[in-house]
């Protein structure tokens, strides 16, 4: 029984980190159609620096926060100099660049801080919790990290709802053009939300580097199973990137616990398959009508 | 095109011409072709052959993979995969059983060819970034499969393979890149003509426009599988052939990396090209290579050195997206159209000048209008 | 306020406008008509930079609008309600007002402008937090226009407002729209299949024929040269 409550919790704080993913590839996709496969890349880049103010006994705090600004900064910069020039080409153009940044840009972390794993300290402790008897393997860091990912996913709520900008930024993805005729700068609002969405990998990225030791290649698989959480949820829905950023999480959870760690990409594939198969665009997708 | 009425050939610069028949024109040019590399073989040193072994099985994998995506229309980033099935289903019967090497070989093609059809149907429903997740997933979960297996698969360690024997006299380096070669040239008239008959067009109708297309009679669903079974079966040959050149499989061999440099190669070399697929194999062989002779030159630490070929992989595909989104074989041929007037593509082969489809993602107009549309 | 200038517009080898020439005063009506596929919509469309022009010239009280993006142009004081209408479904029809008025809101008439489209179409103010999905041919109609004109624009273009709506609804529209032109002095160019109910509020009426104009005239002297309105106009 302890196991399944373990493997619960586990479940459901990786989950949040992979909806956090998620919800990054889902705001650039809303608003362009774009697959951004260096979303997880641009984590790691935020993350080692974050780390490397920590090397210099800055507060995690700070760091933290700087990762985050970071986050923002890199996603706005990304969008400017690698996405802006390719809008009216083919839509595939976008996303194999996305590809090529996430080569160099974690060849570059290689290169800057090295290849070697290393571990991330984080502000709480990440020992598990003694109830009566048990070891609950559930820390005040994961606390933290559910904790974090929801106000995440509120302030991007309040954002979205109730701010102007919210406002031009839904109109920019939902219809573009009649945007443009009402004086919405479609491209500074493009820039925001990749801004936006960088800040939600970087989240991402600081709250899994205690979990799962730091190297340049970290976010690799948390790119892959937060891009299952969010075509399970449906590429389109925000609230489908927690959805499926929980259930992906708890499957994989139970699968590498009851059937082995190296069954859990089997898992995450068979989930996916399963899902799709029922619900080809996702959880949460409408269904859409072709005009021929 | 040459208005003569006793001649069916095609006029290219000047002097050459080419026959009109398909079939003949692409046999023609793998003679041609492989007389060249033939020279080659004998004139460079072993472990050139070597290297142009690692073209010949790259150059295979990566044109699997643009009939898949570029004729196709269907992104997979898990081609690495299919690799890795028909070099383990190579590898293992070299292993336990002692037969002329085609049977392997063939063994693997078909395995793969299998498997890919597999992955095909679940993936007939699903567009775009939908497939893309799900092959990406496939590659990843396919990583893990030998360690799970491991008294079948042998685990982290991998299989041994036996070089080839090559008759005798022949050094063995260059009778492996024969080998490939050969195959490769194979692969490449047969693609070509695949793609040249009904079937290639056929993918190409789809690929543009599926909903006409089955209003015209084609069979969507069916295409696709076909698509991917032909493009695994590649794959599945490039996988044997790298069995021999490697003469390990193991499962570090072919992790995520090896989706993404063929994907790499595909795109430096141009989408949708059989040529392309050279390009890229020469890109995947070299870049490294050369990378590696520029950090010694500057006497790069090892830690910049190991990433300073990737970083250069990244900036290569994003070069060539945003200067020349057709690759290589596409800028060749445009180059070719504007100083001697070549016909915008020859219909032999897929359009290289169509840059990666648009079909990866939903395309706005796919989807109801959510504001009001145009309809009266 | 509006000078159009031998525009040019090609659709990769197909002209859609030739050498097409226009001016509209400040506070006019300006029809322009034609049959489907004329180049209407492309003359509006290049006007407010959705299209490129090949050659010509556009300029809104002397500015020169062809190059500038479409945003921009529309920060100067241009609207345009496309054909389709525009309404974002997804909204509600205070947020789609709001949208409309959003460039101008460091100003204080902001809110006037989003107060005044409910003055204009009271049906929408019982549904302001509805989602636009909600709402009618004709109230979706209102709220495009609504929304247009939330950003007090000097240039209000038009296409095709009556499409799928009844005539007395289009009637009603019209009315509102030509009492905005006499009393903001708001220049209005008006494009419509539907010739009459337009050339009725219209002060010039300019008729293209394969992106060519080939009649342009007072609105008042084509209603009723009948042999002019039947070649072209089909009544």
């Amino acid at each position: 029984m302890s196991l399944f409550v373990d493997l619960t919790l586990n479940g459901i704080t990786y989950g949040v980190i992979y909806a956090a993913v998620a919800l990054g590839l889902v705001l650039i996709w809303r608003a362009t159609r774009i697959l951004n496969f260096a979303q997880g890349a641009l984590a790691t880049l935020t993350t080692y620096i974050a780390v490397s103010l920590l090397d210099r006994s800055i507060n995690y705090w700070f760091a933290f926060a700087a990762a985050l600004a970071a986050g923002l900064v890199v996603g706005a910069l990304t969008e400017r100099v690698f996405i802006r020039p390719l809008y009216g080409k083919p839509e595939l153009n976008p996303v194999v660049v996305s590809i090529g940044l996430l080569i160099l840009v974690e060849s570059v972390v290689g290169a800057i801080w090295g290849s070697a794993d290393r571990g991330f300290t984080p502000a709480f402790s990440q020992y598990g919790v003694d109830i009566f008897n048990d070891h609950l393997d559930f820390s005040r860091f994961d606390i933290f990290v559910l904790g974090s990912v929801l106000v995440l996913m509120l302030a991007m709520l309040v954002l979205f709802r109730w701010t102007s900008l919210g406002l031009k930024m839904r109109a920019g993805a939902f219809a573009p053009e009649v945007a443009r005729l009402l004086g919405v700068r479609v491209g500074r609002i493009l820039t925001v939300g990749w801004a936006l969405a960088t800040l939600a990998g970087a989240l991402a990225g600081v709250l899994v580097a205690p979990l799962v030791l730091l190297s340049p290649n970290m976010m690799d698989p948390i790119l892959v199973y937060g891009l299952v959480a969010a075509v399970l949820g449906g590429l389109d829905s925000p609230v489908g990137a927690l959805v499926g950023g929980v259930v992906t999480g708890l499957g994989i959870s139970y699968v590498g616990g009851y059937l082995g760690s190296s069954m859990e990409t089997v898992g995450a594939a068979v989930l996916l398959i399963a899902v799709l198969s029922v619900r080809p665009e996702g959880i949460f997708s409408r269904p859409r009508a072709r005009r021929v | 095109m040459s208005v003569h009425a006793s001649s069916r050939t095609t006029r290219l610069p000047g002097l050459i011409r080419l026959p009109d028949q398909p079939l003949v024109r692409h046999l023609l040019l793998a003679i041609v072709a492989g007389g060249l590399l033939l020279w080659l073989t004998f004139s460079v040193s072993a472990f050139d052959n070597t290297e142009l072994a690692e073209i010949g099985w790259y150059a295979i994998a990566i044109a699997g993979l643009s009939v898949l995506t570029g004729v196709s229309g269907q992104i997979s980033l898990g081609h690495g995969a299919f690799v890795a099935v028909g070099a383990y289903a190579a590898g293992l019967m070299m292993e336990h059983f002692d037969l002329p090497l085609i049977v392997p070989i063939a063994v693997g093609v078909a395995v793969a060819a299998v498997l890919g059809a597999l992955v095909g149907l679940p993936a007939t429903r699903l567009r775009g970034p939908y497939l893309a997740a799900v092959t990406l997933a496939l590659a990843l979960a396919v990583q893990d499969i030998p360690e799970k297996f491991s008294s079948l698969f042998n685990g982290d360690e991998g299989i041994i393979v036996n070089p080839a024997t090559p008759p005798h006299s022949v050094p063995p380096e260059r009778w492996l890149a024969w080998i490939t070669l050969f195959s490769a040239l194979v692969t490449m008239v047969v693609l070509a003509n695949f793609l040249r008959s009904r079937f290639g067009r056929a993918l190409r109708a789809v690929r543009d426009d599926e909903i006409a297309a089955a209003a015209s009679g084609l069979h969507p669903a069916r295409l696709r599988v076909l698509a991917f079974a032909v493009s695994a079966a590649t794959a599945g040959l490039a996988g044997g052939l790298f069995a021999l050149w490697s003469g390990i499989v193991s499962p570090d061999s072919f992790s995520l990396f090896l989706s993404i440099q063929l994907l790499a190669g595909m795109v430096i070399g141009g989408s949708g090209t059989l040529g392309g697929a050279w390009w890229g194999a020469l890109a995947l062989v070299y870049v490294p290579e050369w990378s590696m002779s520029l950090s010694g030159h500057f006497n790069f630490s090892s830690g910049i050195s190991a990433n300073l070929q990737n970083a250069v992989f990244g900036v290569l595909i994003i070069a060539i997206m945003m200067v020349a989104p057709s690759g290589i074989q596409g800028w060749l041929r445009s180059l070719g159209s504007k100083l001697w007037g070549w016909p915008g593509h020859r219909r032999a082969v897929a359009t290289g000048s169509t840059p990666l489809p648009a079909a990866i993602s939903s395309p706005h107009s796919s989807t109801t209008s959510t504001t009001e549309g145009n309809i009266p | 306020m509006l000078e159009v200038e031998h525009l040019s517009v090609s659709y990769g080898v197909a002209r859609a406008l030739d050498d097409v020439s226009l001016s509209a005063e400040e506070g006019s009506i300006t029809a322009v008509l034609g049959a489907n596929g004329a180049g209407k919509t492309t003359l509006l469309r290049a006007i407010t930079g959705l299209v490129g022009a090949k050659s010509g010239s556009v300029r809104l009280k002397g500015k020169e609008l062809l190059g500038l993006r479409t945003e921009e142009i529309v920060r100067l004081g241009v609207a345009h309600v496309p054909e389709g209408r525009g309404v974002i479904t997804e909204l509600t029809v205070d947020e789609n007002l709001k949208l409309g008025a959003l460039w101008r809101r460091r100003e204080p008439a902001y809110r006037h402008g989003i107060e005044r489209a409910y003055e204009l179409f009271p049906a929408l103010e019982s549904r302001r937090r509805r989602p636009a999905a909600t709402l009618s041919g004709g109230e979706r109609q209102m709220l495009a226009i609504g929304r247009a004109l939330a950003a007090s624009p000097r240039l209000l273009l038009l296409d095709e407002p009556s499409l799928g709506l009844a005539p007395l609804v289009t009637r009603e529209l019209l009315r509102v729209v030509r009492g905005l032109a006499h009393s903001d002095g708001l220049t209005l160019l008006l494009v419509e299949q539907n010739a009459s109910s337009a050339l009725s509020i219209a002060d010039t009426a300019i008729v293209l024929n394969l992106g060519q104009v080939v009649v342009n005239e007072d609105a008042a002297a084509l209603s009723s040269d009948e042999k002019l309105r039947h070649s072209y106009l089909g009544f």
